[in-house]
């Protein structure tokens, strides 16, 4: 069977996936926190679908969720057909990750990181030396093959770990705020690089605060407050009625004061 | 997407899923899974990157100078004091029980300093989410790890085989203590690994793992003696406190000190070797055929039968590895995926 392709044929058995990304009433607590409540939402194959939200509104737990690396306490979570709490290692094949945080082994060469995470997905090591060249000449790398991780600046580390999110060609590419920290030509390069995975067939999930670039990368939006998804579609439904994607993030997530602000919110989540 | 570079070869790249038999080759493909079962990427990464740095060359370096540093010292001592050719002759003994002692020691400084950064060393670089990402198995990233130090162990005990073959050319060393001594430091190695695992599944932080690595060693190695003398001393509250046998000589087993002593011991030509017994004094179990032959410590297992000590410390450290590793990967799972 050549590369996954979970749009024509379901990768591990089954009936293929209608949607690329489905969750359905998904919860997570942690202690006595409910950080998630009644999550639901879908993306459908080949989106790009930007995540917006406040600070701690579950943006990250959702991705966690959606990536394997959090148990959900209650609800469904599949990703391209594979559920996410009953086959992990699975659904870990058809995901690409890159977290918030992340930090580098040090004594490594870019090549090398990415040969490294490469051997992970058990890349036979003559396809994973080609998918290394391949990737770091996607994410504009090529020059830094033989630099160490250590030397690079913030946005080519960036980039770096998009390429190793892509080392082993996932469906589904989920992103926490993968421009946060970089300066204006770092970020518009970095979601002009996921424009072009989209346009590759890759689904992407975008968690980022920087609402501008998201509105041009992508192509539907969920807009998460206070552990619930107050409203999801498709750009063009969402923001009508909305000069930007930041006035309907702003109606939805941020109340006024007083009878205005109540009129206001409930105007923004009846559209 | 004309402007993005390479993405035009990611897309045109065409690969068959890993693990997946090809069709067209499946010896290959067979040879292929084998091997992506057997290789653990995590060791070598791990591995390469400790020979990369300067610290184990140093550690390296340091230790050979200590270890060369001790025997050149007590050989020069013992050759300086003798008074025939019959103690010069019995100075071969004394360097390897030296040397053996001294290799023990390194062991146990060095190992839990080893495994304790293993996995708090991933949480603290934010590395390890991204390894979680990854469809690697938690008991394969534990012992890949796990793997790595004890690699960086076994090679302190090869890079010291030189000094030792010095001992053995001098004669009274067998090749029986020689092999016993190499099994006991492996497993010796691993019991203490795998405890310091336990602490870096457990704690976030490199500090506080490697002092708990540490303390769990002290624990392993002098718990059990002071278990067997509060014992002894309570079920014989009128009497000197001797221990040795029965309960007391299972627990003084379960000690890592109690077989390197009794291996040791048994090395020497007339009872104990005088270097060691001071550490273990009226604590030992029975000395079977004392003066005139080699010491045999035995420890009596109940049901099990009677054992030489050193044996039956070698499967206690066993069952402490492979509980301690048991309980890593259990831990391990519980708190990384939360």
């Amino acid at each position: 069977m050549n590369l996954v392709d979970a749009r024509e044929s379901a990768p591990y058995g089954g009936e293929p996936a209608e949607a690329a990304v489905r969750v359905e009433e998904l919860s997570k607590s942690f202690g006595h926190q409910e950080v998630l409540s009644g999550v639901s939402f879908e993306v459908g194959w080949g989106e790009a679908f930007g995540l917006v939200g406040t600070n701690g509104a579950g943006k990250s737990t959702l991705l966690r969720v959606l990536a394997g690396l959090s148990r959900p306490d209650a609800g469904v979570v599949e990703v391209a057909g594979v559920d996410a709490t009953k086959e992990p290692v699975q659904l870990r094949r058809l995901v690409g990750y890159v977290p918030d945080h992340f930090g580098f082994y040090e004594p490594m060469t870019a090549a090398e990181y990415l040969a490294f995470f490469a051997s992970c997905y058990r890349l036979p090591r003559r396809q994973a030396a080609r998918a290394v060249d391949d990737l770091l000449a996607l994410v504009g790398l090529s020059a830094e093959h033989d630099e160490q991780v250590d030397n690079l600046s913030r946005g080519m580390k960036q980039r770096l770990c998009l390429a190793r999110a892509l080392v082993h060609d996932p469906e589904v590419l989920l992103l926490d705020e993968p421009a946060s920290g970089l300066d204006p030509k770092a970020r518009a390069e970095s979601f002009e690089l996921l424009s072009a995975l989209t346009e590759m067939g890759k689904t992407v999930v975008i968690a980022s605060h920087i609402l501008p670039e998201l509105a041009a990368a992508c192509s539907s939006f969920g807009v998460l407050h206070e552990g619930s998804v107050v409203a999801y579609g498709p750009g063009s439904q969402l923001l009508a009625g909305y000069p930007s994607l930041e006035e309907l993030f702003l109606a939805l997530t941020e109340p006024l004061s007083g009878q205005q602000g109540g009129q206001r919110d409930e105007e923004a989540l009846a559209k | 997407m004309s402007g993005v570079p390479g993405a035009v070869a990611l897309q045109a790249r065409r690969e068959y899923l890993p693990g997946e038999a090809n069709p067209r080759r499946p010896l290959k493909a067979a040879w292929s899974a084998l091997a992506a079962v057997a290789w653990n990427p995590v060791a070598a990464r791990e591995l390469r990157a400790r020979m990369r740095g300067w610290h184990t060359a140093a550690l390296v370096t340091g230790y050979l100078c200590a270890l060369g540093g001790t025997g050149y010292l007590g050989y020069s001592g013992i050759q300086a004091s003798a008074s025939d050719v019959v103690q010069v002759g019995g100075s071969g003994s004394s360097l390897f029980t030296g040397l053996a002692a001294a290799l023990m020691v390194s062991l146990a400084l060095v190992v839990p300093g080893l495994v304790a950064p293993s996995v708090s060393g991933e949480r603290e670089r934010q590395t390890l989410d991204l390894l979680l990402a990854t469809p690697l198995r938690p008991a394969k990233i534990i012992f890949g790890k796990f793997l790595a130090a004890l690699a960086v162990a076994a090679l302190l005990g090869v890079a010291s085989a030189p000094l030792f073959c010095v001992a053995y050319l001098l004669g009274g060393v067998g090749v029986r203590e020689v092999l016993e001594l190499a099994a006991f430091g492996l497993v010796a190695a691993s019991a203490l690994g795998g405890l310091g695992m336990v602490a870096s599944v457990s704690l976030r932080r490199v500090p506080a793992a490697t002092v708990v690595s540490y303390l769990l060693m002290l624990t392993l190695a002098a718990g059990p003696f002071m278990c067997a003398y509060g014992w002894a001393a309570a079920s014989q509250p009128e009497q000197p406190v001797v221990t040795g046998t029965g309960a007391e000589g299972i627990l003084e087993a379960l000690s890592p000190v109690m077989g390197v002593t009794a291996i040791l011991d048994a090395n020497s030509s007339c009872g104990t070797s005088g270097l060691v017994t001071p550490l273990v004094g009226n604590l030992a179990p029975p000395v079977v055929n004392t003066c005139g032959g080699p010491a045999q410590y035995v420890t009596s297992l109940g049901p099990l039968g009677t054992w030489q000590t050193w044996a039956a410390s070698i499967a206690f450290s066993g069952v402490v590895a492979l509980g301690s590793l048991g309980a890593s990967v259990a831990v391990f799972k519980k708190r990384a995926i939360t």
